[in-house]
């Protein structure tokens, strides 16, 4: 939520920016972390990642917090690579009867990959903290998106708050019932969250019904030749940005193709 | 020629074995406000606004006319400019992320400039007390908030009539307060107005006719003096308390005036009461 409330509020030049320029910066930066694990690169990438947020003076703890999220999966990682790769290994424990390795090209491995996830975190963080999303959903009408498949994207965020509060609410009613699903291991809890699934399931039906008749009352697709409150322009800084981009993509994937890396 | 015609309106539902409206008629003139009782409120809502027949599932016989226009044969986009509907639930009219978004929406889908959109947006947000907040996240406002938020965003169509379907359901009695302050503001406007709503001190003075619906026929529709003085002995409906405390007192002491509905009416009529107690 706090994430595309500085969007909202549109207090720095990098909100400014065209929606198209965030998803083509996007597009680029998974195009280079999906072609390659090269220390280098993925750091020259972290690096302008990290400049682009110094520069856009955006609010690293907003920015940054989805990370803490992504931590547990990164250390899953990390020891998945580092117990299962069969090379380099540089420690071994019998445990039940099992050897268990710890492998070096194992460890660097699950690093690479953890540095790849979290620069892919990092780049849909700064999408989301940057781009307005009405202006989104006009950037895609003007790609010829039609308006009713491009405004789901605001909808979704309107509603995952909602939806958030809802299974608070259903929480907290089961839990004055005496359903506890806190106070429980981490393996238990998962399946305790699945009876609280029922109602709020239902909730989001019933709510969509509702949603659907009040998107109806306001004219929702009337007509194709729909006007739009927010404008979205491009400037210089998008097409430089653009072709910094595309042109750093295009770099990798053709050193990967090449050998080079 | 009234603003709202509605002739012999029946609606079944698929499951329902009898009919939840059945030959319901009224006329509703330009800048009238009529409040609504008792069985299927928000079915004749949905009738009057046009999701019936167009969008909910059911039988419709009869006729709802809009400004001349028949609900039967106006696409809703069409209907959505001369009657507007606001929910029960600000929440689920709300679905944009500030609130000049959601003012908005309903002008972009019809295709208003974005100048005679901006315009607008300042009117309406004035009308409903929320100026300046335009850039307001539309979660972050209050309960209150919220509901003229949602009133705002259908006035920004310009309906001739608005349909409001228990607006004050959720809200706490400030938010009923602003809610039915933006409502009489409204009113002497000239905006025509439905009502569902279950507070009778607040719709009471607002409303110039009250309808009851029972088993979803018309059972009462009346001024609001007349409605209370023939639904005295039902049950199911509340009195505003100070029509209350006047018929019980008519009842012990065989008072014969017109039953006061505001609190200015009954201060009125009982300090006639009193006065002419202390003479004797």
């Amino acid at each position: 939520m706090a994430l595309y409330t500085f969007a909202l509020e549109g207090r720095s030049w990098a909100t400014r920016l065209h929606p198209m320029t965030m998803a083509t910066v996007v597009v680029c930066a998974t195009v280079i972390v999906f072609s390659t694990l090269h220390l280098g690169v993925m750091g020259a990438t972290l690096a302008a990642l990290l400049l682009f947020m110094v520069v856009g003076r955006l609010p690293a703890r907003t920015t940054l917090a989805p990370l803490v999220l992504i931590l547990p999966l990164c250390f899953f990682i990390t020891l998945i690579q580092t117990v299962t790769q069969p090379e380099q290994i540089v420690a071994s424990w019998q445990v039940l009867g099992r050897e268990i390795t710890f492998s070096g090209q194992g460890f660097v491995l699950g690093l690479r990959i953890t540095l790849r996830v979290v620069l892919l975190a990092l780049t849909l963080t700064f999408f989301f903290t940057v781009v307005h999303p009405a202006k989104f959903t006009k950037a895609l009408c003007d790609l010829r998106m039609p308006f009713k498949y491009a405004y789901s994207f605001t909808l979704a965020l309107r509603f995952l708050p909602l939806m958030l509060e809802e299974l608070t609410t259903i929480k907290n009613a089961q839990q004055c019932r005496g359903y506890d699903i806190d106070r429980v291991n981490p393996l238990l809890r998962v399946f305790r969250v699945f009876p609280l699934m029922v109602p709020l399931v239902l909730i989001a039906l019933r709510r969509a019904g509702t949603i659907a008749l009040a998107l109806d009352l306001r004219a929702f697709g009337a007509r194709p030749d729909r006007t739009f409150f927010v404008e979205v322009q491009r400037g210089a800084l998008d097409v430089g940005l653009r072709a910094a981009a595309v042109a750093a993509a295009a770099v990798v994937l053709g050193a990967v193709i090449g050998g080079w890396l | 020629m009234p603003i709202l015609s509605v002739r012999d309106l029946t609606f079944h539902y698929p499951s329902a074995s009898k009919p939840t409206l059945d030959g319901i008629s009224f006329d509703l003139d330009r800048g009238e406000c009529l409040a609504v009782f008792g069985s299927a409120k928000s079915t004749l809502c949905l009738s009057l606004v046009g999701a019936i027949p167009h969008l909910v599932p059911g039988r419709m016989q009869g006729e709802v006319v809009v400004e001349g226009v028949s609900t039967r044969s106006a696409r809703l986009a069409e209907l959505a400019t001369k009657i507007g509907m606001v929910l029960q639930d600000p929440e689920n009219a709300l679905f944009n992320l500030t609130l000049a978004a959601d003012v908005v929406f309903g002008m972009e889908n019809l295709g208003v400039p974005r100048e005679e959109m901006a315009a607008r947006l300042e009117t309406v947000l004035g009308l409903v007390g929320l100026q300046g907040l335009g850039g307001r996240m539309s979660q972050e406002l209050s309960g209150g908030q919220k509901q003229r938020a949602s009133v705002a965003a259908v006035l920004a169509m310009q309906p001739t009539i608005l349909i409001l379907d228990e607006p004050t359901r959720e809200l706490d009695p400030l938010g009923t307060e602003e809610v039915f302050g933006l409502l009489a503001r409204l009113k002497a406007r000239g905006t025509t107005i439905v009502i569902v709503e279950n507070d009778p001190d607040q719709v009471a003075p607002l409303a110039d006719r009250m309808l009851l619906l029972r088993e979803g026929k018309v059972a009462v529709l009346a001024p609001p003096r007349e409605f209370y003085a023939t639904v005295r002995d039902d049950p199911k409906i509340r009195f505003p308390q100070v029509t209350d405390l006047y018929l019980a007192l008519q009842q012990r002491l065989g008072l014969t005036g017109p039953v006061p509905i505001t609190l200015e009416e009954g201060i009125q009529s009982l300090g006639a009461l009193y006065r002419q107690h202390a003479r004797h």
